[in-house]
């Protein structure tokens, strides 16, 4: 909670926090809206989404690195909620959440990585593209930075294997 | 030939945009968020504009507080048959309303008040989900700060999570289980109930506890 509290003191952290509410809530209502089919329920996974984002390390300014922060963090608590509203138990894919449907693959690594299930997809990229580590990826997916690291293995060996089949990457 | 970091960093920010492209453009993106989400969001912003000083003293607050509920043994397990639950740990409060299983599969009956404080006026119905009604009302004289809104969630339980520095009350409403959640600093009020097969929060700013109560109790079809 210290930490949490000294966070949200440092000024610039602040505006970057306040740009990143202006900007993109109602990004992230439709990112969480998507799965959640529940304009109440996808305000509350808003809701948690800035609380988790209240206490993380934000990009310096706003653009599409932001973006990507902004709507994986609400889609990540919109799964939650589903998966606890459905009392369905964990799964590590998520592939048959409503609103989840990945854009086509053309087969190139782009491509697959975007096309790759939200938890892979969601770890890849937080490391990749926003350049957090395994400790942050797992602050804001809720899970720890082993598991961050063995999602990480495992979307890689998923990405290789896809892109082999298709004759991409042997 | 394997799959570098090399490979990854420079095919992240097309992945990005992929996914990306897959939400509503920004402009396209509009939503008019619900009261409720407002006050959450207001107090969490508010909280982050606090001077260092006021947050320590928030914390040094907080862990007393934690401390003389810990030496009160006033922090149980959420018990098994709960109707209403709430609880508040590092300036978080959240909280459960299980409606009554009542075995009949009765049609969702929105409930008005039949009593408002003198000066209010109710606002136009805003559109929502099957079995959820919300109204909302606000005083002609000091509508920023004086106002009230009922949401009523028919059969299925609600949990809620909201941000600020509450205290919590057990009451109740027409003799059933309530908890009445407030703010004296900003005079934020939240009662919670149950009625047969329905949740009721009534959300409010500037109002009496007298006046909480007189609203709920007199909820009319």
């Amino acid at each position: 909670m210290l930490v949490y509290l000294q966070a949200i003191d440092d000024p610039e952290d602040r505006t970057r926090f306040e740009a990143m509410y202006s900007a993109y809530r109602g990004l992230m209502f439709h990112a969480a809206n998507r799965i959640l089919q529940n304009p109440q329920d996808a305000e509350d996974a808003v809701h948690l989404a800035f609380l988790s984002l209240a206490n993380h390390r934000l990009p310096p300014e706003l653009g599409p690195q932001a973006r990507h922060l902004a709507a994986v963090t609400a889609e990540r608590k919109a799964i939650d909620l589903y998966r606890a509203r459905k009392r369905r138990p964990e799964t590590e894919l998520e592939e048959n959440l409503p609103g989840c449907a990945p854009p086509p693959s053309d087969g190139t690594l782009a491509g697959a990585m975007a096309a790759l299930p939200p938890r892979y997809r969601e770890a890849l990229l937080l490391k990749y593209y926003n350049g957090y580590s395994a400790a942050e990826i797992g602050e804001l997916l809720g899970t720890t930075a082993a598991n961050v690291r063995q999602i990480l293995a495992r979307a890689k060996r998923k990405l290789a294997e896809e892109l082999a089949e298709r004759g991409e990457i042997v | 030939m394997n799959i570098t970091d090399e490979m990854l960093y420079a095919a992240a920010p097309e992945a990005a945009e992929r996914w990306l492209d897959t939400l509503p453009k920004r402009e396209d993106c509009g939503h008019n968020f619900s009261l409720t989400f407002e006050a959450s969001m207001a107090a969490l912003l508010r909280r982050r504009r606090k001077r260092r000083w006021k947050t320590l003293a928030l914390l040094a607050a907080v862990i007393a507080a934690l401390g003389a509920l810990l030496a009160s043994g006033a922090v149980a397990e959420r018990p098994d048959n709960y109707r209403v639950y709430a609880a508040q740990e590092d300036g978080l409060v959240s909280y459960s309303a299980r409606p009554k299983d009542t075995g009949v599969d009765l049609p969702f009956r929105p409930l008005t008040p039949g009593w408002i404080p003198e000066g209010f006026v109710r606002d136009p119905d805003k559109t929502k989900a099957t079995g959820h009604a919300v109204f909302s009302y606000h005083s002609q004289e000091d509508p920023d700060n004086l106002y009230f809104y009922i949401d009523q969630w028919h059969g299925q339980e609600q949990n809620g999570l909201f941000a600020g520095n509450f205290i919590l009350e057990d009451v109740e409403v027409d003799g059933e289980e309530a908890i009445l959640i407030y703010n004296p600093d900003t005079s934020l009020s939240r009662l919670l109930w149950t009625q047969g097969a329905d949740v009721f929060l009534l959300s409010a700013k500037g109002l009496e506890r007298e006046d909480l109560f007189q609203i709920a109790e007199n909820m009319k079809w």
